[in-house]
């Protein structure tokens, strides 16, 4: 259906089609999450508590509608992590790991594995939160000490969107290259 | 095999603190006193409540590290930890200093006070007596250490004063809003926390300041009004500059975006560590949208109140007097909506006064009605009113203002001499003032800020000076 797929493409260049898209937020406790989510949704900053059921909230990116789920992430919420992840639909997969908690990191990586394991050939994208401290870490040493480097140079076997962007929620840096990943990928995944 | 064991280890440690929690000094949350805490902050070796543990988690990691009881993995490192600390001990050290007056937040506090707390007790120290600040000082090094510090002789840190100031503030804030009468003091010590905090509580110090931005908002359109009625009605303006007062007083809640406190000059010089805080976080977040503004990829569901409250913001303040549009013919009556609609009042009420200049009685019948959509109780007081004088075009227009003066008791009686027009139209106005006893009481409070508004009372026999923002401050100093 060649000319079906380029009437579609017209009219998602015009803008007229609205895509559902949905992001998974996961990672680990105190990373992030929930500030993150709430400040792409609704650009309120607060000290939330910790998130002990997934609450969702939505927005829209250019034509893009995302359904964005925010996850628990102390340790016996993460098995509910698999469950969101693979159900099957247009999802997005972020990782937000707080980049000053270098005690954490090694739980991070595990954790990170079995997300990049489980969640197949849907793109990820690993945040490193809270740039504002000086003591974070910056992109390279995550890949590093995440061990990601394979997937963020695409040299895995299977095909697989990987990349990490490092951001902070307070002061808002990194938030709108964080929000054009998310479009593009979007775009280059599922909207082809 | 490695994962099963780990999992049997975190069983146990978990098991003992459930123990730990059973002891009488951990029953309640180290911060707010909350019954039965389930978090923990594992360097700090306290147990605190859901909420506590919110701000605890926000300070980050270098300060407090926060783990669920139930729902974390502990292992017998952390679990020495919490055992060598506890609440007793962790408050005997960061608490020594605590002020014997001051009261804790407890479980009732808002998130406000609370994270001030938080932050001055584990962030800045405050309550801990001894020399330097910073440091590190973790949980252990500070249960063994605390005696051997040097300490500092009595009085109480500045930063802990303007806390109790802070915290009677807060007490102020829910009940106050528009009508408190202590300006002076309000305008002093708004500014001042919008400086202590230095934007890192944004929804608050906006809220403040706007409060104070408000205030020279509502000079301005007095302003204007007066200008523009002077030639119809003399004096009589002066209600309708209260009018605006207090519609525009309602709005400040509405009116939170769009102001960076640091603009305002510090009336107090702060000591260096509150004024320009360690971390470089604080700078920068006064930025309420993201930074990059060319992309325009933000569409949130909740950007509509926003846009309302920006066509309210007039920051121009030498911006001529703005003249009158063509009175809204579609008026909505809905006592019920809520503050951000009153946006749709304020503008109704600027047209209805030329309406009232302009027109004859039916449409001020209409007037009534919608001045009154912000007191439904006035409705009928100004309907009546009107019927009662059907030829006074200008008592008219008074007594169709008495709804919106109800805010403004005080005003409407001081203005009655004034208007020599008719007497008669004078006790027709009285009966209803004396049926509105709840707003002679709310006059009272305007009183307190007659001398704020200088467009409101004191000038009788002229249109009110406007006077610029920083001569107001200058005053106030």
């Amino acid at each position: 259906m060649f000319l079906f797929d380029w009437i579609n493409a017209f009219l998602n260049w015009l803008g007229f089609l609205k895509n559902e898209g949905s992001l998974i937020i996961v990672g680990l406790g105190n990373a992030g999450k929930t500030t993150f989510l709430s400040i792409i949704s609704h650009d309120i900053l607060k000290a939330h508590m910790p998130t002990l059921r997934p609450h969702q909230d939505s927005f829209t990116l250019k034509n893009i509608h995302f359904n964005a789920w925010d996850l628990g992430g102390q340790q016996n919420l993460r098995k509910l992590w698999r469950d969101y992840v693979t159900t099957d639909s247009n999802d997005i997969v972020i990782f937000v790991v707080d980049s000053n908690d270098r005690d954490l990191l090694g739980e991070a990586k595990s954790e990170l594995h079995d997300v990049l394991q489980y969640s197949g050939s849907r793109p990820v994208l690993i945040i490193g939160s809270k740039q504002d401290i000086k003591s974070c870490m910056t992109r390279d040493e995550l890949i590093q000490g995440l061990d990601i480097g394979d997937y963020v140079t695409g040299l895995t076997t299977a095909p697989k969107i990987v990349d990490v962007l490092v951001c902070s929620n307070v002061t808002r840096r990194g938030l709108p290259q964080i929000m054009n990943w998310i479009t593009k990928c979007f775009e280059i995944a599922y909207i082809k | 095999m490695q994962g099963q064991k780990d999992e049997k280890v975190s069983q146990a440690c978990i098991a003992y603190l459930e123990d730990l929690l059973k002891t009488e000094e951990n029953k309640q949350c180290a911060d707010c006193n909350t019954k039965a805490p389930r978090w923990a902050s594992t360097n700090l070796g306290i147990f605190i409540c859901m909420k506590c543990s919110g701000i605890h988690r926000s300070l980050g990691v270098h300060i407090s590290k926060v783990r669920s009881v139930s729902l974390d993995k502990w292992t017998p490192e952390l679990l020495e930890n919490m055992k060598s600390m506890g609440n007793k001990k962790s408050n005997s050290y960061y608490e020594e200093c605590l002020p014997p007056s001051f009261r804790k937040p407890d479980s009732n506090a808002d998130a406000y006070t609370l994270e001030q707390f938080i932050r001055g007790k584990y962030e800045r120290k405050e309550f801990v007596r001894r020399e330097g600040g910073g440091g590190s000082n973790n949980g252990r090094s500070a249960g063994t250490g605390i005696h051997s510090l040097p300490r500092r002789g009595g009085g109480f840190s500045e930063t802990t004063k303007r806390f109790e100031q802070n915290g009677s503030h807060n007490n102020n804030y829910n009940g106050r809003n528009e009508y408190n009468g202590g300006g002076r003091n309000e305008y002093g010590r708004n500014e001042y926390e919008g400086d202590m905090n230095n934007g890192r509580h944004n929804n608050r110090n906006e809220y403040n300041n706007n409060n104070n931005n408000g205030r020279n908002d509502n000079n301005h359109n007095n302003n204007g009004r007066n200008e523009y009625n002077r030639g119809d009605y003399g004096h009589s303006n002066n209600n309708s500059g209260n009018n605006n007062n207090h519609n525009n007083n309602n709005n400040n809640a509405v009116r939170k975006q769009n102001f960076n406190p640091n603009s305002l000059p510090m009336p107090v010089s702060l000591p260096s560590h509150i004024a320009n805080p360690s971390s470089n976080v604080s700078k920068n977040t006064n930025n309420n949208r993201l930074l990059d503004e060319d992309i325009q990829w933000h569409e949130a569901p909740s950007s509509t109140s926003a846009s309302n409250s920006k066509q309210l913001v007039d920051f121009d303040f030498n911006a001529p007097a703005q003249p009158p549009t063509q009175p809204k013919q579609s008026f909505i009556f809905d006592p019920l909506s809520d503050p951000n609609n009153n946006t749709f009042n304020n503008n109704n009420n600027n047209n209805n006064f030329n309406g009232f200049n302009n027109t004859t009685m039916p449409i001020n019948n209409g007037m009534g009605m919608n001045n009154g959509g912000m007191m439904p109780m006035n409705n009928g007081m100004g309907m009546n009113n009107v019927g009662m004088m059907p030829t006074n075009n200008g008592m008219g227009m008074n007594n169709g203002m008495m709804p919106l003066n109800n805010g403004m008791g005080m005003n409407n009686g001081g203005m009655m001499p004034l208007n020599n027009n008719g007497m008669g139209m004078n006790g027709g106005m009285m009966p209803m003032n004396n049926g509105m006893g709840m707003n002679n009481g709310m006059g009272m409070n305007n009183s307190g800020m007659m001398p704020l508004n200088n467009a409101c009372c004191p000038q009788k026999h002229g249109p009110p000076k406007y006077q610029p923002p920083y001569q107001q401050q200058q005053q106030y100093e």
